[in-house]
């Protein structure tokens, strides 16, 4: 029976020379811990996401089943996405497209955030979320970025049709 | 010299990289990585309410940090290695810590899954340490 164990690619190198003796045990041992270490990373990785996708499941279900509560929040996402693409591209700046998904999720939560009303105890599974006593903040945010967004959209489509 | 490229390190990016999202979100909203892992931070008594609000910024900023070094890793990039090994040792004293508190609290001889929950990130974080400084990772960063 050897310990000995071939794994087809990596090794580790040793501060040792080849021809020392304990050399041989020292890398047997280090492809060991590889391995170990590899093992562990892979299923620890695996458990590691599992937290996440219950997180989003959750939201999933939290979105499809309170989708008449959430709609404002699909509101903010929508009007947000037109005030910045349109900002973006009044500016002539070619960062609309790479951006606007990264500033519209910025935009989400500071709203969520300066709202202040979210519920900050609930996302263990966030179906209990009340997204009531959030609502008329969130509103009076989408009125605003509706307002400017739709002002910019319009400002650019007159400042183009004019040339 | 060969420049083999690890689907290991690929896959630890990615998983860093949702990570630090769900991190990152999870600490504005007041919970975050550890707390889905460790129980509430709420009410440790040790900590305090103190404690948490640092906790869920140090979390915040961690994640922020442990983004763009996912985003780096996966491309292969020097730095992300070196940010990724940052957040790993981060989390793995962050992981010390409620495990200090938590066993100061005495909650720990509670529940077995829960201390076993504890252990758990701190041997994947210092596997994760172990295995981007070893030197295979470091041929296919380029690091000699």
């Amino acid at each position: 029976m050897s310990l000995e164990v071939r794994y087809p690619s990596g090794q580790f190198r040793s501060e040792l020379p080849s021809n020392v003796k304990s050399n041989r045990t020292d890398s047997s041992s280090g492809k060991f811990f590889k391995a170990l270490v590899k093992i562990i990373l892979t299923i620890g990785a695996i458990i590691m996401i599992i937290p996440i996708i219950v997180i989003v499941f959750c939201l999933g279900v939290l979105l499809i089943f309170s989708l008449g509560v959430t709609i404002p929040i699909l509101k903010v996402m929508g009007t947000g996405t037109i005030f910045l693409t349109g900002f973006t591209i009044m500016n002539n700046k070619g960062i609309s497209k790479k951006y606007t998904p990264l500033l519209v999720f910025l935009l989400i939560f500071s709203a969520l955030f300066l709202a202040g009303q979210y519920d900050v105890q609930s996302l263990n599974c966030p179906l209990h979320t009340n997204y009531n006593q959030m609502m008329p903040t969130l509103q009076f945010f989408v009125s605003i970025i509706g307002f400017l967004g739709f002002f910019y959209n319009g400002f650019i489509l007159i400042k183009k049709s004019r040339k | 010299m060969e420049e083999t490229r690890p689907k290991l390190v690929k896959f630890i990016g990615i998983v860093e990289l949702l990570r630090s999202i769900y991190s990152i979100i999870g600490g504005i909203m007041g919970v975050g990585i550890l707390s889905l892992f460790f129980g509430s931070q709420f009410g440790l008594g040790f900590l305090g309410v103190f404690g948490a609000y640092l906790l869920k910024g140090i979390n915040i900023i961690i994640g922020i940090v442990g983004f763009i070094g996912a985003i780096a890793l996966i491309r292969f990039k020097p730095i992300g290695r070196k940010l990724v090994i940052f957040v790993a040792s981060a989390m793995i004293i962050l992981s010390f810590i409620q495990l200090v508190s938590i066993f100061i609290s005495g909650r720990i001889f509670g529940s077995l899954i829960l201390s076993l929950l504890i252990i758990f990130p701190i041997i994947y974080y210092a596997a994760m340490i172990f295995y981007l400084m070893s030197s295979e990772v470091k041929d296919a960063f380029g690091i000699s």
